[in-house]
């Protein structure tokens, strides 16, 4: 299996603060990889870095075999990589189905002077418009596709967002938090359609959770646990399971320290 | 072989291809500038080449910097950029080497060194009376204000009205007896902080509160204060007028004799040919009879003295006292803030009276050293807004220091513009000192994009960092706490020795430094300096005891002064909700219930309605009905504007079809920038200005002097381009800034374009004797229109004569709107316009789904600014020449503004609605100026109502609190509009109906209409989901 994201010793520091410190990870085609850790470990500060948002106080990341420490955010998406984010961020005055117009890569028309060629004649853009209302479909959201997604309620905000993502067809997806507030069985709804895109498309997903039970539950390859900045430990669910206590003891008391 | 070449090129990280070019740039430059020849040589002669070359010498200079800057880092990088200043000079000054060197010429620079230092203080005191309450706002409120400056000429007003009042106040008609009076000044400066602030905390309830309560975004406030400020501004220009005024506390103060008198050095440097003379000379003059000596007014060291003393008490209330901590704590989170007790709308008005007062208090003292008039608010509001951005917005500290440094700017390019301007045959140059504090702001985030902000926030990360650690160490008194006790002390000593019988001060010299020594003496007990440990707090040079008194009574003070605070705005808490809640009543009293007949009758109209446009005017086809009817409805009051002859009338109707069409399309200029892509452009008239001065210059026939001999029609599209040009290149260094920096920025350059066509003798054109402005350029078909064609349309139109020209060019300037309407539609519908709706939105997502936001914002810029310069184009052909005026934001940035939200953001039909009302409203003034003085004309009863009233104003109602010089000083003998006052009249509606249509519906008349594209494979997309009742929570559970 290839490798599609390989992250090499990343640390960033913000001032004095190391909120990511010689972290590694390597993810294959084709895998669920769960990321998790307590509040303020990294998690976010990781996909920041990983997607070109932050620029890495040291370290390397590699996107396809890219290096991508040198590339905006734009060109790592072109690469293949989509990312979202711990809070929804939609284009609030925009209709759901706009907001899904807006990430399917190569359009044509993406610049004025081919936007005077009244582009929305094309083929491509129907079939543009006809999958994002599959995509609709399938998040069962379609009765929403005419609304400004600032009228939308929290939950349905979220499934818009990985439609969203899913629209730009990306070969690696770091999904921040995609269930937060959602629902117990819209929640378990949402991790099903991912594991069958995952096996329909063969495409990686890499998703950070909180909830720990959660993640245990939904049947993902891999899991990788943070801590301050670093791995505490790597392996399958079952294997975070067995020193689940440990783990479990570590979480708690951190809680308890932050409360 | 070439392709891989430009791989490698491409390959190569960002910062080094910059810094090649930028050193290519810097050599080309250089060259031509020493030897005449280099790339930019084709074509251009003349003054434009060496203009350019400086230009791009210059330019190459920053950008190198810059590359270097990004490349170091740690250690090196702080010293880079403590660097940048020197680095900057040195650029400048070897640009003027190389200049005068390759025109065999010379400049002699002169700094005048006490004279420098002194102005430079004085400036920053001006500009920081200013910033100080724009940084407060944007502190506790978070917003860019922009009727600041307004706050300050009010605050000089009150201090002209109280010296207008000779009953109490003689200060006009003493004698000089030699006596400074210090009476009247002292009561003008409480009462215009006091007067002020109260004006601010009214304004501050009355607008920016209930965008607070709607949760308007910080953008919204800052084009509500932008109203704010038109109306401010037109108010004072309807009750003072246009003369310059000077606030005279005593006759005295005017005396030569009232200056301190100091020694000097001059500084000079000699560019260019050098014989027999270094590089730079050092020369001191002594005080004794030497014309070089430098005398300080009493009212300058005033201000300076005001200024920064009222500013420095400023923050020690925002660093030592409860308030100030609740402050912070509102500026931080206020929701937060509020669940922990603090009244949250009491501290908003508190900042709001602090700001106002403070730049009221400002504006008293600089009206003693300048005259002043309304129009003077932008040109100081605009380097103030510099000196805010460059010391971090927010930070009253860090304006301090922007302020010294901007003020030094301003001060020194002064000797700098006169030795270079002199040789260069530019006597005029001085006057871009005016704007040389935006130039250096353009500079400066030219080298750092992330303005000044970032650096120092970095740079105090790591010093509090550094000092956390040394902090563990040692205790003891820090050095700066010895300075400042040492200085308090040597101030002491001089001052008693005045007690000697030979040793005598003046007056104010013994006042100053006994204030000064008080200061410095407290600064040192109070003053939180860092880096003392607990312990080292209490100073072995003096009592403890005497400090923990004072501190114990200063507790005492502020504890009351707030208490009585909060005193005063519960009272007027009080009053202002019974005044919400009386007219809460009014309004529900007023509202009539509904007959069932007419609910019925109207019921299936609304039904079909609904169906024709399911979603009202944010539909496709509810919007184009609703623009039909706002459209006809328009043309049919525009139609009946009065007019005597046919003739006449076709005037009329061409007139107002061209200059509809004019800001029809500088509305979708700004409709491009700020609607769709959300940049928010207060700098329409830079990008007019350009287009048009551009047509203009190239347009004026070869046999005139400076003249180009273009085509009109050439010289439009050579405009159109000149603009969109300057629309790109903008992007780079400004598209990823915050949203202010950018109006301001823009702002800014409509200023600079103005100074220009000032200044430059290469912006005149046309006339002989005209020393600014362009004239008797080409217009477009001129000679085929006179020679035929209008007598033809005339013929046709019956009206008896020739058509006139404006008909031409009235039939021009729609086909021109039409045009890149359609344009703009497609475009805008493409994948492209999406994407801009999307960096509105938010262009951080937008990036990360794949969109280059800084290339897009560019090719909007660019678009846009296109269309301005069309339309600047239009309009200088419309209005026959070119003044320095025509760059005045108040006659065009402004009143588009005001189309642009009037009509409805984000939606270029609103533009053209919004457009022809700014037009209409322009014209019915002008027609009640007109029927002023004729009894049979239309409109001349509400013309001489709206006298009546005003005059009914000024004496009856406000009189008593004024005086009856004051109306006299202003007026004369009868109290008049006159067409100016119609003018203002005008202004301050425009202004009001930005803030009320802001206020009442956020969207317009005709709001955006979202893209809806149905499902091609049909289904049951098309239904709105309210309509459908599957519910939407609006507002939803999405934090």
């Amino acid at each position: 299996m290839s490798t599609v994201l390989k992250v090499s010793n990343l640390s960033k520091e913000f001032g004095g603060l190391r909120a990511v410190d010689d972290f590694s990870l390597t993810v294959s085609a084709g895998e669920f990889v769960g990321l998790i850790g307590p509040n303020g470990c990294g998690k976010t500060t990781t996909f920041n870095c990983v997607s070109g948002l932050l620029d890495a106080t040291a370290g390397s990341v590699e996107v396809f075999g890219q290096p991508a420490g040198r590339l905006r955010p734009d060109q790592i998406q072109q690469l293949g990589l989509t990312r979202t984010f711990q809070h929804t961020r939609l284009w609030r005055e925009m209709t759901a189905i706009e907001n899904l117009l807006i990430p399917p890569r190569n359009q044509f028309g993406l610049d004025p002077l081919r936007a005077l060629l009244t582009p929305w004649r094309r083929a491509e853009e129907r079939a543009r418009v006809r999958r994002a209302y599959e995509v609709l479909d399938q998040l069962q959201i379609r009765h929403m596709a005419h609304n400004l997604t600032s009228e939308l309620s929290g939950g349905q905000s979220k499934l818009v967002d990985i439609g969203r993502a899913l629209m730009g067809e990306p070969q690696l997806l770091l999904l921040d938090e995609p269930v937060a507030g959602v629902a117990g069985p819209l929640a378990d709804k949402i991790f099903n359609d991912l594991h069958r895109i995952v096996n329909e498309t063969g495409i990686s997903v890499v998703v950070i959770e909180h909830n720990m039970d959660f993640i245990l539950r939904q049947g993902v390859d891999r899991i990788v646990v943070m801590d301050r900045g670093r791995v505490l430990m790597e392996g399958t669910p079952n294997e975070v399971k067995a020193s689940s206590e440990v783990i479990e003891a570590y979480l708690g008391g951190r809680a308890g320290g932050n409360a | 072989m070439l392709e891989e070449q430009w791989q490698k090129w491409q390959a190569l990280p960002a910062t080094t291809r910059r810094g090649v070019l930028a050193t290519l740039m810097l050599l080309d430059g250089g060259i031509g500038l020493l030897y005449g020849s280099s790339l930019l040589d084709l074509g251009i002669g003349g003054d434009l080449l060496w203009l350019s070359q400086s230009v791009e010498f210059i330019i190459g200079g920053l950008l190198l910097l810059h590359a270097v800057v990004e490349r170091l880092t740690g250690n090196y990088r702080t010293a880079a950029i403590a660097a940048i200043p020197l680095v900057i000079l040195l650029v400048l000054g070897a640009c003027f080497e190389l200049l005068f060197r390759g025109r065999d010429d010379t400049a002699n620079v002169i700094f005048n060194l006490t004279s420098l230092s002194f102005t430079g203080f004085y400036w920053a005191a001006a500009y920081l009376s200013i910033a100080a309450g724009l940084t407060l706002t944007y502190k506790v409120q978070r917003f860019g204000n922009f009727a600041q400056a307004e706050m300050m000429l009010f605050g000089a007003f009150v201090a002209i009205t109280l010296m207008w009042s000779v009953p109490f106040f003689p200060g006009v008609d003493a004698v000089k007896d030699g006596e400074l009076a210090w009476e009247l000044l002292i009561w003008a400066c409480v009462a215009a902080f006091f007067l002020t602030g109260l004006l601010g905390v009214l304004i501050d309830r009355l607008v920016y509160r209930r965008f607070r309560d709607k949760h308007a975004i910080p953008q919204v406030m800052m084009i509500a204060s932008l109203g704010v400020s038109m109306v401010l501004r037109a108010l004072l220009y309807l009750r003072y007028g246009a003369p310059m005024r000077l606030f005279v506390p005593d006759r005295d103060w005017r005396l030569v004799t009232s200056s301190f008198q100091f020694d000097t050095a001059l500084l000079k440097f000699h560019f260019g040919l050098r014989e027999q003379v270094p590089f730079y000379e050092w020369v001191t003059v002594k005080t004794n009879g030497d014309p070089y000596l430098y005398a300080l007014v009493y009212s300058k060291a005033l201000l300076i003295l005001g200024v920064f003393g009222a500013v420095l008490l400023l923050l020690l209330l925002l660093n030592r006292t409860r308030l100030g901590r609740q402050m912070r704590a509102v500026a931080d989170n206020p929701d937060l803030a509020a669940s922990s007790g603090i009244h949250v709308e009491r501290i908003h008005a508190t900042s709001a009276f602090l700001s106002a007062g403070i730049s009221g208090l400002g504006g008293v003292l600089f009206a003693m050293v300048t005259r002043v008039n309304p129009e003077v608010g932008l040109s100081i509001l605009l380097p103030s807004f510099a000196v805010v951005v460059l010391g971090t917005m927010g930070s009253v500290r860090g304006a301090v220091i922007a302020a010294i440094i901007v003020g030094f700017v301003r001060a020194s390019s002064e000797p700098v513009l006169v030795g270079i301007g002199n040789p260069l045959a530019r006597a005029s140059f001085s006057a871009f000192g005016e704007i040389m504090p935006y130039l250096f702001l353009i500079g400066v985030l030219l080298v750092m994009p992330q303005g000044l902000g970032n650096a120092l926030e970095n740079w105090t990360i790591e010093r509090h960092r550094r000092r956390a650690a040394r902090d563990k160490q040692a205790g003891g008194m820090s050095p700066m706490r010895f300075a400042f006790v040492a200085c308090g002390a040597l101030m002491l000593l001089l001052a008693l020795s005045a007690l000697y019988p030979d040793r005598s001060y003046p007056r104010p010299v013994l006042w100053l430094l006994l204030l000064g020594a008080v200061s410095l003496l407290g600064l040192a007990a109070w003053w939180p300096f860092r880096g003392e440990a607990a312990s080292g707090r209490q100073l072995s040079l003096v009592p403890i005891g005497l400090f923990d008194g004072l501190h114990a009574a200063r507790q005492g003070v502020l504890d009351a002064l707030d208490r009585a605070l909060s005193a005063v705005y519960r009272r007027a808490g009080a009053l202002s909700a019974r005044a919400t809640g009386l007219l809460a009543d009014a309004r529900s009293s007023a509202s009539v219930s509904i007959p069932d007949g007419v609910r019925d009758a109207v019921a299936e109209p609304v039904r079909r309605w609904r169906e024709f446009a399911p979603y009202g005017r944010e539909s496709e086809r509810g919007s184009w009905l609703a623009f039909a009817v706002m459209l006809l409805l328009l043309a049919w009051i525009g139609w009946s504007l009065p007019s005597v002859t046919a003739f006449s009338k076709s005037m009329q109707v061409a007139r107002l079809v061209v200059l509809v069409s004019i800001f029809g399309l500088m509305a979708l200029s700004l409709n491009l920038h700020t609607g769709i892509t959300g940049m928010t452009n207060f700098g329409v008239i830079f990008f007019v200005g350009l287009g048009g001065v551009t047509v203009a210059l190239l347009s004026v026939p070869d046999d005139r002097p400076g003249g180009h001999g273009w085509s009109p029609f050439a010289a439009l599209l050579f405009g159109v381009i000149i603009a969109a040009t300057a629309g790109y290149l903008l992007a780079y260094p400004t598209a990823r800034l915050r949203m202010d920096y950018f109006a301001i920025v823009t702002i800014s350059l409509g200023e600079v374009l103005r100074v220009s066509l000032l200044a430059e003798p290469m912006l005149a054109a046309g006339t002989p004797t005209s020393a600014v402005g362009i004239s008797n350029y080409d217009l477009p078909l001129e000679g085929w229109w006179e020679g035929g064609a209008s007598a033809t349309v005339g013929g046709w139109l019956g009206l008896g004569e020739p058509a006139a020209y404006h008909l031409l060019l009235a039939a021009l300037a729609l086909v021109a709107l039409l045009l890149v309407w359609l344009l703009l539609e497609v475009v805008l519908r493409a994948p492209w316009g999406r994407v801009l709706r999307a960096i509105r939105e938010d262009e951080e997502v937008a990036k990360h789904h794949g969109h280059d936001v800084l290339r897009n914002k560019a090719y909007s810029l660019a678009l846009g600014a296109g269309i301005a310069g069309l339309a600047g184009g239009l309009w200088v052909w419309l209005n026959g020449a070119v003044f320095p005026e025509f760059i005045s934001p108040v006659k065009s940035t402004f009143l588009v503004w005001a189309a642009f939200i009037v009509g409805g953001r984000a939606n270029n039909r609103g533009m053209i609605i919004g457009a022809f009302i700014i037009v209409l409203v322009d014209m019915l003034f002008n027609a009640m100026v007109a029927a002023q003085g004729d009894t049979s004309a239309d409109f001349h009863d509400e013309a001489m109502w709206m006298e009546g009233s005003f005059a009914w104003w000024v004496t009856d109602v406000m009189g008593p609190f004024t005086s009856d010089l004051s109306i006299t000083e202003v007026f004369g003998d009868s109290v008049a509009l006159g067409a100016a006052g119609f003018a203002y009249i005008k202004l301050a509606l425009v202004g009001l109906v930005i803030v009320l249509s802001l206020q009442l519906s956020a969207k317009g008349l005709l709001p955006e209409v979202p893209s809806r594209p149905e499902d091609p494979a049909g289904g049951l997309a098309g239904e709105p989901a309210g309509a459908t009742g599957s519910g939407a929570e609006p507002g939803g559970e999405a934090g």
